[in-house]
């Protein structure tokens, strides 16, 4: 039995006899991490870097100073509720529509045309026009991360639902099971592993649009938090802000890909999803 | 019984009509074991399919009992040379999904599963998933999943064809074992001689291009038959005379080639 990741490290390996174990492959992640903290570190302490690049340590001070102003509470809140509602819009429409066009030419052809010329549209480019409407308001911000979120997510459903073995469905007709059944029953979880690919990248664009509609116009958030540490000079706040939202992104990821797994039950013991 | 009547099956390939199959008539006995031998591109999937209600003759009839098969039904059910089990579920929930469909309780439901489980050779595989099981386990827990449908014919489509050699010698013996007491109708796909002889009461062998059917063979080896069969001197007599009437078929056709596309 071997996972798609065993492949890859024993397409690495010279002797496939010495596997990387699990705990092994992490160590070697968090070693590579270390050494270009130590590095950049290094490199801060004697002085090589510019003043305006702060070094690892300083980042984190500042981290610890931004959580202790009270100023960190109150920028995640309000960033979390857009990108996380805009993820959850967007990622939920574009997983439904997707799996939709994948079952019903009807839907494909109906969503196919429009989808690829909108897809090309930077959806940050649509807030101004968005904000004539809406104004710089939550509602705008979430509506462009929606917007973003949902293409990904509709794109890998789609995909998903078209790649499924046609045999499934087979023995789904030999079964008798109705269309209904047939949809959710095995459509839905053989698209499963593809289209939670598609809502992994639509986390993660939720996460940038994020930033991107909190810079511009009066707002609050990490993004204008970021923006206002720009204007005022405060370089260590400005890194801190950039921090915090990587962290929020990784967290965010972790959550999903419990969720995932979870969902997918244990039908990635050998990676294949036509077992 | 299953009656197919002057089947054909033509299909568009762009500006050209492809004559695959047919027509063909052939008539399968209620319990009878029916093996059909063929080389691959002679339609013989194709009528299988036309049994199981998946494809649809172009020309031509096909029967079960009498009635005219429009489509897929559980009288009918089909095993695939992949199991094509969920991946998602484990093989317990594999196998009473057709039971789930037809709306017995989950309770009763799993319960059955074990009992086809147990019947295939699977004790104790109920809570493995599909990926974790060998080859031909996961076409046993595929045949248990059929089998819960409670179908009357069997159509298998070279089921022990992605299976290495020892595994094959075993699963046809255990389906011939399962196959004694059932009173089930087969019908049987492969490429492999020896398998169609030892499996089949009877053995059709078909030509191709387009696909028809060239012999007729009736196999007059005992019931039940069991590992020790495999060595009885008539199956190599059977062997060589199919092997004869491969080889003159194979001549008569043009080339597949020459035949393709046309």
């Amino acid at each position: 039995m071997s996972t798609a990741g065993d492949i890859a490290s024993q397409l690495m390996q010279k002797q496939p006899g010495l596997g990387t174990t699990r705990e092994y492959s992490w160590l070697i992640s968090v070693a590579f991490s270390a050494v270009v903290l130590v590095i950049w570190q290094g490199l801060a302490s004697l002085g090589v870097l510019p003043v305006y690049i702060h070094g690892p340590v300083s980042i984190l001070g500042s981290v610890v100073e931004l959580a202790r102003s009270g100023d960190l509470a109150e920028q995640v809140g309000p960033s979390l509720f857009r990108a996380l509602t805009g993820f959850a819009i967007g990622g939920a429409a574009g997983l439904m529509l997707g799996l939709l066009a994948g079952v019903s030419r009807v839907f494909r052809d109906l969503f196919d045309l429009t989808q690829s010329f909108t897809h090309a549209v930077p959806k940050i480019a649509l807030f101004p026009a968005i904000a004539v409407l809406l104004g710089f308001t939550d509602q705008s911000r979430i509506l462009v991360i929606a917007l973003s979120s949902f293409y990904p997510s509709y794109l890998n459903a789609l995909n998903g639902a078209l790649g499924i073995n046609p045999r499934l469905i087979w023995v789904a007709r030999n079964v008798g099971a109705s269309r209904l059944r047939t949809f959710f029953q095995v459509v839905v979880p053989a698209s499963l592993p593809r289209a939670l690919v598609g809502l992994r990248i639509s986390l993660m664009i939720s996460f940038v649009l994020m930033v991107a509609t909190e810079v511009v116009g009066h707002s609050n958030g990490l993004g204008a938090g970021l923006m206002r540490a720009y204007r005022d000079g405060e370089y260590g706040a400005m890194y801190a802000g950039i921090v915090v939202v990587a962290v929020c992104g990784v967290l965010a990821n972790v959550v999903l890909q419990f969720i995932s797994k979870r969902l997918c039950g244990g039908r990635f013991v050998s990676g294949a999803a036509n077992g | 019984m299953l009656q197919v009547t002057g089947a054909t099956k033509t299909f568009r390939r762009g500006k050209h009509v492809v004559h695959a199959l047919g027509p063909i008539d052939l008539t399968v006995k209620k319990g009878e074991f029916v093996t059909v031998l063929g080389p691959s591109g002679c339609g013989k999937t194709t009528l299988l399919h036309m049994l199981g209600g998946f494809e649809l003759p172009s020309t031509g009839t096909v029967q079960i009992d009498g009635k005219l098969i429009t489509g897929p039904g559980r009288d009918r059910g089909m095993v695939f040379q992949e199991a094509m089990l969920f991946p998602w579920r484990t093989v317990r929930a594999n196998v009473a999904w057709p039971l789930e469909v037809a709306g017995t309780g989950k309770r009763t439901a799993l319960a059955r599963a074990d009992e086809l489980l147990a019947m295939v050779g699977l004790r104790g595989f109920g809570d493995a998933y599909p990926a974790e099981l060998s080859g031909g386990m996961r076409q046993r827990a595929a045949l248990a999943r059929t089998l819960a449908m409670e179908p009357s014919v069997l159509l298998m489509d070279e089921p022990f064809g992605a299976l290495d050699a020892q595994t094959r010698e075993v699963m046809q013996e255990e389906l011939t074992r399962l196959w004694q007491t059932s009173g089930l109708t087969v019908v049987f796909i492969t490429h492999d001689i020896n398998e169609a002889i030892f499996l089949g009461d009877r053995v059709i062998v078909m030509g191709a291009s387009p696909g028809c059917i060239v012999e007729d063979c009736r196999i007059e080896l005992e019931r039940p038959r069991t590992a020790q069969t495999k060595s009885d001197p008539r199956i190599l007599e059977y062997r060589t005379r199919m092997w004869d009437v491969i080889r003159q078929a194979g001549e008569k056709t043009p080339a597949p080639l020459a035949g393709a596309g046309r």
